[in-house]
Formats: C-alpha cells, sequence, structure tokens
C-alpha cells in the first residue's frame, strides 16, 4: 500500500470512529456541568447531576427495576437459550431450520411488531404492566443472542467427548454439566451479556407494556426529556454507557479465560 | 466357547432403514481375549463396536455382556471403557482430572481416587505429567492419557476404535508394543477396531475379518494368514498372488491339478472347492514363491515360465515382479541376501511352489465375482 494509501485509510477509520462515538463525546462531559443547560462546552465541571440521579427515588426505581428485570430475563434467557441451542445441535430435526428462523425472529421483527404483539397476548394473561410480562418480553429479546453465540460456540465442540463422557459413566446430565457446559461457557456468557445490553437499553417493548411500576432507565429518560430537559438524563446515560462498558470487558476476558482452560478446543 | 464374555446373537443394524449395514452378525469373545475386528471402511467393524459401546443399537438381536442382553442399558451404565481414535480427551481438564473423571463419576472417595490415577498414570509410563493439559501433549501421550482413563476403573471390557490412527509409523509400534504389555499384564478383555492388518497380526489372539457387514472369517492370525477361507480374506491379510486356472485333475489326497492360462500345470490345496468346479481362483503368498534364472531350454513342459519385469530392492528383501505366458503379473518376495544379480529385467525365470502354500478357491460361483479385489493384483 502506498504511503497515500495508507494515509488516507486512517483518515478514513478514524472519521468513521468519531462519527460512532461522537455522541459519546458530548453526553459524557456535559453530564458532569455544573450548569442545568444544554450548553457545551459546559461552563464548569460538577456531579450535581449525579447526585440528582441517586437522590431521586424514580430514578433509583428505574435503576432498581432495571437491575431486576435484566437480571431475571437474563437469566430465563441463558436458559432457554443454551438449552434451545443443544437442541439444534444435537438433533438432526427435519424443521431444524424453521426452528431456528422461529427463535431468531425477535431479532428480525421490528420491535415495535413484537411489542404491539405482546401487549395483545399479555394483557388477558394479567401480564401487562406487571414486571413478569417485562421479563417474559425481554428474555424473549434476549434468546436469540444466546442461541446465535452459543451455536456458534458448539460448532468447535468435538462431540465424541460426549461419547468419552458416557463410556466413563456419566449419564446425561452428568456430562452436560461437567464435559459440555464448562465448554460452552465462553458463548454462554457473551450470550448473556448480549440478552443483558438488550434488556438494559429496551425502550419501546417497556413503553408499551410497561405500567408506572415498571419504569426502567431508558423509560425513565425518555419521560424526562418529555417533560423537563434535565441534565440527569445525561447522567443517567453516561451510567448505562459505563454499564454496557464494564459488562463487555467482562465478557471479554471470561470467554478468553475459558478457552484458554479448554486449551483453545472450544472457540 | 464356554462362558464368553461377550456375544452377538444375530445382530442386524440399518442406519437408515433401507439398507442393512449389518444384516446378521453373530460372534462371541471370550474373558481375556484380544478380538480385533479387521476390515476396509465402511465393513461394518466400527458400527459393531459402536453397539458393543453403546452408542448405536441394533435393529434386531442381541449383544450379551456375560449373559445378560445390554441392548436396553445405556452407554454409561455398561461400565465398558472406550478408547477412541481422536482421544478424546477432556480439553478443560488436567491429564490427572481426565483419569479421575470414570472414578468421580462413581463417586470414589478422593483419597482413593488420588491413589488409582497415580498408579494408572505409572501404568502407561505419565508419570509427572498429571498436572499437564491435554493440548500440551504428544499424540502418543495424548493416547496414553486416554488408554488410562479407559482401564482406571477396572472394566472387563475395553473398546479400542482405532487408536492408533492419528500416529505416525514409529509411535504406532511403541503403542502396539505398550498395549500388548497392558493386555497381558491386567488380563482385561480387548475388542479392538482395525483397518490395518499388520497391526491386527501383531496385536491379536483372534481376528474377525469383516466384509460388507459380514464376518468373513473368525480365528487366530496365523489360522487366517495361512488357511484363508476365502478370496477376500486371503487378499486383505498380508499379500496374495492371484491366479485364474481350470482344474484338470483331482488325486487322491484332495489336491487340485489346475492349469494356468499359460498351459502351466500347477498343483494346489483346494479351499471349499466342489467336485464339479471347473474355474478356480488361485492364492499364492510372494515368500512362498521360489524362483531360479533359467534359460528356456531347461524348462520342462510343466514348468511355471516367467519373465522379470522389475526388482525391486527393499533393505531385508527383493520384491521381483515376474510375468508369465499368459501375462498375468506375480510378485515374488525373497531374501535380499539370497538374491541371483542374473535377475534383471527381461532375464528367464522358472517359479516354483509346494502345493499347500497354492490356495484354490471356486471361482465359478458368486463368491468370487463377488470379492471387491477380485481381478486385483
Amino acid at each position: 500500500m502506498s504511503a497515500i494509501g495508507r494515509l488516507l485509510w486512517v483518515v478514513l477509520a478514524a472519521a468513521t470512529a468519531l462519527f460512532l462515538i461522537a455522541p459519546l463525546l458530548v453526553v459524557v462531559p456535559l453530564s458532569f456541568s455544573s450548569d442545568s443547560f444544554l450548553e457545551f462546552p459546559p461552563p464548569g465541571l460538577s456531579l450535581r447531576w449525579y447526585e440528582a440521579l441517586w437522590q431521586s427515588p424514580f430514578w433509583r426505581q428505574a435503576g432498581l427495576n432495571t437491575l431486576i428485570i435484566g437480571a431475571a430475563a437474563t437469566a430465563i434467557a441463558s436458559v432457554l437459550g443454551t438449552l434451545a441451542a443443544i437442541g439444534l445441535w444435537l438433533a438432526p430435526l427435519p424443521g431444524r431450520r424453521a426452528i431456528f428462523a422461529l427463535i431468531l425472529s425477535p431479532m428480525i421483527v421490528p420491535v415495535i411488531i413484537t411489542a404491539v404483539a405482546l401487549t395483545f397476548a399479555f394483557a388477558p394473561l394479567g401480564l401487562a404492566a406487571s414486571h413478569w410480562g417485562l421479563i417474559l418480553a425481554h428474555a424473549a429479546l434476549g434468546a436469540p443472542f444466546v442461541v446465535v453465540t452459543v451455536l456458534a460456540t458448539l460448532s468447535g465442540f468435538d462431540r465424541t467427548l460426549l461419547r468419552a463422557a458416557a463410556a466413563c459413566g456419566a449419564g446425561p446430565v452428568t456430562a452436560f454439566r461437567r464435559v459440555m457446559l464448562p465448554l460452552i461457557l465462553p458463548g454462554v456468557v457473551s450470550g448473556a451479556v448480549f440478552a443483558f445490553a438488550t434488556s438494559l437499553d429496551e425502550t419501546v417493548v417497556v413503553l408499551f407494556l410497561g405500567g408506572p411500576e415498571q419504569r426502567t432507565l431508558p423509560r425513565q429518560m425518555f419521560a424526562g426529556l418529555k417533560d423537563t430537559i434535565e441534565l440527569t438524563i445525561l447522567a443517567a446515560a453516561t451510567v448505562l454507557i459505563a454499564a454496557s462498558t464494564v459488562l463487555l470487558v467482562a465478557a471479554r476476558l471470561l470467554a478468553a479465560r475459558s478457552a484458554r482452560l479448554a486449551g483453545g478446543a472450544a472457540r | 466357547m464356554t462362558d464368553p464374555l461377550v456375544r452377538f446373537d444375530r445382530v442386524a443394524k440399518s442406519y437408515d432403514r433401507a439398507t442393512l449395514v449389518i444384516p446378521d452378525l453373530s460372534f462371541e469373545v471370550g474373558r481375556g481375549e484380544f478380538l480385533t475386528l479387521l476390515g476396509p471402511s465402511g465393513s461394518g467393524k466400527t458400527t459393531t463396536l459402536m453397539m458393543l459401546a453403546g452408542f448405536e443399537a441394533p435393529d434386531r438381536g442381541r449383544i450379551l455382556l456375560e449373559g445378560r442382553d445390554i441392548v436396553g442399558v445405556p452407554a454409561h451404565r455398561r461400565n465398558i471403557g472406550v478408547v477412541f481414535q481422536s482421544y478424546a480427551l477432556f480439553p478443560h481438564l488436567t491429564v490427572a482430572q481426565n483419569v479421575a473423571f470414570p472414578l468421580s463419576v462413581r463417586g470414589r472417595p478422593r483419597a482413593e481416587i488420588a491413589e488409582r490415577v497415580a498408579r494408572a498414570l505409572a501404568m502407561v509410563r505419565l508419570e509427572g505429567l498429571g498436572d499437564r493439559r491435554p493440548s500440551q501433549l504428544s499424540g502418543g501421550q495424548q493416547q496414553r492419557v486416554a488408554l488410562a482413563r479407559a482401564l482406571v476403573f477396572e472394566p472387563k471390557l475395553v473398546l479400542m476404535d482405532e487408536p492408533l490412527g492419528a500416529l505416525d509409523k514409529q509411535l504406532r509400534a511403541e503403542l502396539q508394543a505398550e498395549i500388548r504389555r497392558l493386555h497381558r499384564e491386567l488380563g482385561v478383555t480387548i475388542v479392538y477396531v482395525t483397518h490395518d492388518q499388520e497391526e491386527a497380526l501383531a496385536l491379536s489372539d483372534r481376528i474377525a475379518v469383516f466384509n460388507e457387514g459380514r464376518i468373513r472369517q473368525i480365528g487366530p492370525p496365523q489360522a487366517l494368514y495361512d488357511h484363508p477361507r476365502d478370496p477376500f480374506v486371503a487378499g486383505f491379510i498380508g499379500e496374495n498372488n492371484r491366479l485364474e486356472g481350470e482344474v484338470v485333475g483331482r488325486d487322491e489326497d484332495g489336491q487340485l491339478a489346475v492349469r494356468l492360462g499359460g498351459g502351466a500345470v500347477v498343483r494346489a490345496e483346494p479351499v471349499d472347492v466342489a467336485p464339479a468346479t471347473r474355474r478356480v481362483l488361485l492364492s499364492v503368498r510372494p515368500e512362498r514363491i521360489a524362483l531360479a534364472h533359467a534359460e528356456a531350454e531347461d524348462l520342462g513342459a510343466d514348468a511355471l515360465a516367467a519373465t522379470v519385469v522389475e526388482t525391486v530392492f527393499l533393505g531385508d528383501h527383493v520384491r521381483v515382479r515376474v510375468r508369465l505366458a499368459d501375462g498375468g503379473l506375480v510378485t515374488v518376495k525373497r531374501p535380499a541376501y539370497a538374491l541371483d544379480a542374473r535377475l534383471k529385467p527381461g532375464a528367464r525365470v522358472a517359479l516354483a511352489w509346494s502345493a499347500e502354500h497354492a490356495i484354490a478357491f471356486a471361482a465359478d460361483g458368486t463368491e468370487a465375482a463377488r470379492s471387491p479385489l477380485a481381478g486385483h493384483v
């Protein structure tokens, strides 16, 4: 590559990166502003918006709801998604492709459609405006990520290991727990992180399905943006960004560790 | 066989419910025996082993282990050790944890596990490597770990599915010796699958030769080598020359006089050749053929004359390829030190063998025609 080509390549890459993170470059510094206006650059620095965030019962409740719904939905999505992936991988089902497409559909169908459908489906069951309703909805949205990442890990999993475990006297459950799960854990963990991240910033379904009791952080931000433009929202956004970053890094490290333990056999 | 450890009783297996990979299989494995299932790929030997291990279920028939039908017993309750070609070690566990796995699954106390794992690792000469991971070991070492894992819980029966297939020649010989030693010292019964006839000859008490889902012959290595019962076995175990001929006489002790394509008449020992049979297929081992430099005028009418095509020096022996009068090629194996320097390409030679080393199979029927090696030199 010529020097000019290389330069062009660097400039383009930098411009793309800048374009992608520019919003963050505005949001994060503004959340530390000492003023109450959306003014950039901020006239002074302070933690007043974080204090407001922390002290507001609305925001605290929203944070708690986000954590509860996210954690429960992630747990359900991880268990069901892992089982579904193993089932798809193991069984030579005739309708394998159709089932896979069905499981992935929440990823493909516009969220608004899912939200409307869930609202109609959940209302008669008494699941509208309830934590459980949101947990189940977010689990459905997150499970496809788990299925995809676990299936990817399974493609490197040697089936003979299950036979070897059986020949050693391990029943199916023991073989899963002691041989298969440790080896596909990187896939399960990254799937779970994606599922949690999905729940973390999901707004549409919450708007449709959640009642006042189920306000999550994105919902609260949405509401806040409509009512009063308060920089607390930016503080909340920064917290969300930080949480997502920590999650992604943690998932990376965990996956790398598992892969190393597995001797590189289950990438 | 009195009180066999394993008995296959009229077992049939199909993968697609249309074609039977194994139509009707019966055989026994004696206690403490080393039985090798030998055959080309697709002959049903691995399927047989997988049914014994419990990874495949037969469509029909019974598989008895110590007299009990185990067809309905899942693999993990059969208490049979299995060694796989791909080693199939658990990559997330250390060597010691791999070997400990069958014991810990069985809920043995910790102290006992530690002691038996140490003994098993010593048995396969891997002392001191217990803390390594499988990925840090060589192929030969990994297969030793797999052997230790299959033997550590002291199963009566151990199955091995081409365990040396992925190793190079020298390691293979080394591990063959190791497997022989373990079999001798532990008295365990081993059923071994391979497509390598040399390996089968080197290891086994008995060999079952598989082809197209059937056992063509089962017996001790030397019996199979010296007295093959059909052309397939003759061609699969060791090397054999195949000569077509016509029966022209039969003497009182049962030997046949066979006229070959070129007109020479040779004597042969018949195997299942009906009195009415005319066409036969002769099978002669290359090392059983004597060959001498000869001028045309020295040869009698019945002598088997041939022309040397090439001689290949292979260190300990020389392979001489000769062409018969009818155009057929014959391979002769002679010790290198005893080779006549005059046997250059084009030289005239006479071939001879004693009648008991030429085996005649009927070629009238379907047997020879069905053999995949028919027409193959």
